[in-house]
């Protein structure tokens, strides 16, 4: 069943846009947000995991296209960040393990480091720089120009033709963008410390294989996931919840919201999923 | 869905139809029918509540008060899914067309019959082919809404609004921001559409020309409230100041605009 619908299509949204507009009570107008964000899941779920089984919201014409915005044109900003952060991790840690004589620890090191901490993270970061601030652009420049209107008189679901399909792109190729951070990463690793420590790539790789395990795998995947939804759904919800009258004005105010809200959630969740991990998974 | 069983051939019904922001109350008690066939101009000025009643009816906007029958379903009250329904038995053209710009215009009007039907790719196309003919667009097919004037992006609105075969189509100001000939163009196919399709048509416009080339009835608002439903004799021949200065356009009148030198004088000192 789609979920109930405390208030109708736009005009949810719109309630919620309201309550922004008026700061002075920044409590309730914090709950309102959250409570407008959990709507806007609930119903991005329901449009992308039940509604396609039963016809009502067919996803392939759009979903194609998103996931090429989203992984492939991603594709060279996260080889660059990751392969530089393996390598600034090598750099930065490696004086100080070689004092102790434990340069030997420097793969297990880049490889735990960017398998929990920096691959998930920083793809993250990325998306949400690329990725998430065109989604609550688009979106919030299509509510200007009655795009959104539009769609929903002619009985589109403007969140099962807009968001399912950019929400689920963000859900695939987040965890293979960050799988792909993993090996990009370690490899610039791997490059420094050939260069500064003579660590050979076959060794460093040996290495690598025997210091980690799946479970540090599947703790940065299940965090790719909800940095994913996260971002997904922070990002397209401050887009439709952009009122027309708002213009251009509201409109950079809200992508500047989107994406710090974004990364905030995701440096948020990031702390309680590491805790979590190493209480239960690690 | 409750089924309304609407007077004599009302395809529309508005019933003491009443919107409220907060404490202002936009729209005062409306009523009216709008029969099949006919082009009813919906008129006023600024902040007379048009806009408003144009969204109540096409159900963008939760009516506070009254009834909206649009052929036979009450649409007030309604769930977001009977509505969705009810509204594939009309169009509306926004007054910015509205058309998605990241697809081609072909592509918009095939938008809601992908959605809506089960129909193949050949037999959308040729849909698609067909209703931009109607609008005189078919040249511009592949091209997308930025790269076409704004009067052919309102005949497009137009096209893609056709889709679905309504019954009734909205037009939100369709001669805004237009030259006069794109105006005399949009006009001729809303006569069109009302004398081949039989094609109910809504407009809201302030354009004196336009109302005279294609009103079948006006609907004229003040303050939320109807000041005239009539003919266009009767809107020519009126005598209420407010409407007399909406026809002639005199900055002296009822709906102000022109300020007296004690009122300057006073505006300056205060």
């Amino acid at each position: 069943m789609e979920p109930s619908r405390p208030i109708p299509g736009s005009a949810a949204l719109g309630w919620v846009g309201r309550s922004a507009a008026r700061p002075k009570d920044s409590l309730v107008g914090a709950l309102q947000h959250i409570s407008g964000l959990w709507y806007l899941l609930r119903l991005t779920l329901y449009y992308s995991f039940v509604a396609p089984l039963v016809g009502r919201n067919p996803l392939r014409k759009q979903l194609f296209p998103m996931l090429s915005n989203v992984g492939v044109r991603s594709f060279p900003i996260v080889f660059m960040v990751s392969y530089l952060i393996g390598a600034i991790l090598v750099i930065q840690t490696g004086p100080p393990l070689r004092e102790f004589g434990q340069t030997a620890l420097i793969p297990q090191m880049v490889a735990l480091s960017m398998c929990r901490e920096f691959g998930p993270v920083m793809t993250a970061i990325m998306l949400t720089a690329r990725v998430g601030a065109s989604y609550t652009a688009v979106l919030a420049s299509m509510k200007i120009n009655e795009e959104v209107t539009a769609l929903e008189t002619m009985a589109i679901h403007p969140v099962g033709y807009l968001v399912a399909p950019r929400f689920l792109a963000m859900l695939i190729m987040t965890p293979c963008l960050v799988v792909f951070s993993y090996l990009i990463g370690m490899c610039g690793g791997s490059m420094v410390a050939y260069a500064l420590y003579g660590i050979g790539v076959e060794s460093y790789f040996q290495a690598t294989i025997d210091s980690i395990g799946m479970a540090d795998v599947w703790a940065g995947l299940i965090k790719a996931v909800v940095f994913s939804v996260l971002m997904s759904i922070i990002c397209c919800y401050y887009g439709l919840i952009l009122r027309p009258q708002d213009g251009s004005l509201g409109l950079g105010r809200n992508v500047t919201f989107a994406v710090v809200n974004s990364l905030v959630a995701i440096i948020l969740s990031d702390a309680v999923l590491g805790a979590f991990f190493i209480g239960y998974l690690l | 869905m409750s089924d309304v069983v609407a007077a004599d051939n009302a395809i529309i019904r508005v019933e003491n139809l009443v919107k409220r922001f907060g404490s202002v109350e936009v729209l005062r008690g409306i009523t009216f029918d709008v029969k099949k066939g006919e082009t009813l101009c919906i008129l006023g000025g600024s902040g007379g509540g048009k806009s408003t009643l144009l969204n109540c009816m096409i159900g963008g906007l939760a009516a506070s008060e009254g009834r909206v029958v649009i052929d036979g379903d009450d649409i007030v009250g309604i769930s977001e899914r009977s509505l969705d329904l009810v509204r594939r038995k009309f169009g509306v053209m926004f007054q910015g067309g509205a058309l998605l710009n990241s697809m081609t215009i072909a592509q918009n009007i095939a938008l809601p019959i992908e959605r809506h039907t089960k129909l193949d790719e050949d037999t959308i196309a040729t849909m698609v082919k067909m209703k931009l003919h109607q609008v005189d667009l078919l040249h511009a097919a592949e091209r997308r809404p930025s790269a076409i004037s704004g009067g052919m992006q309102k005949r497009a609105a137009v096209a893609r609004a056709l889709a679905l075969d309504p019954k009734i189509l909205f037009y939100d100001e369709p001669s805004a921001g237009l030259d006069p000939i794109s105006t005399t163009r949009i006009d001729h196919l809303i006569n069109k559409l009302k004398t081949t399709m039989r094609m109910t048509n809504i407009v809201v416009t302030h354009v004196m020309e336009s109302v005279q080339r294609i009103a079948d009835r006006i609907l004229m608002l003040d303050h939320g409230k109807v000041i005239l439903d009539g003919t266009l004799d009767d809107l020519m021949t009126s005598d209420d100041p407010r409407i007399k200065q909406f026809r002639t356009g005199d900055l002296a009148g009822p709906g102000g605009g022109a300020t007296s030198t004690e009122d300057y004088h006073r505006d300056l000192l205060m």
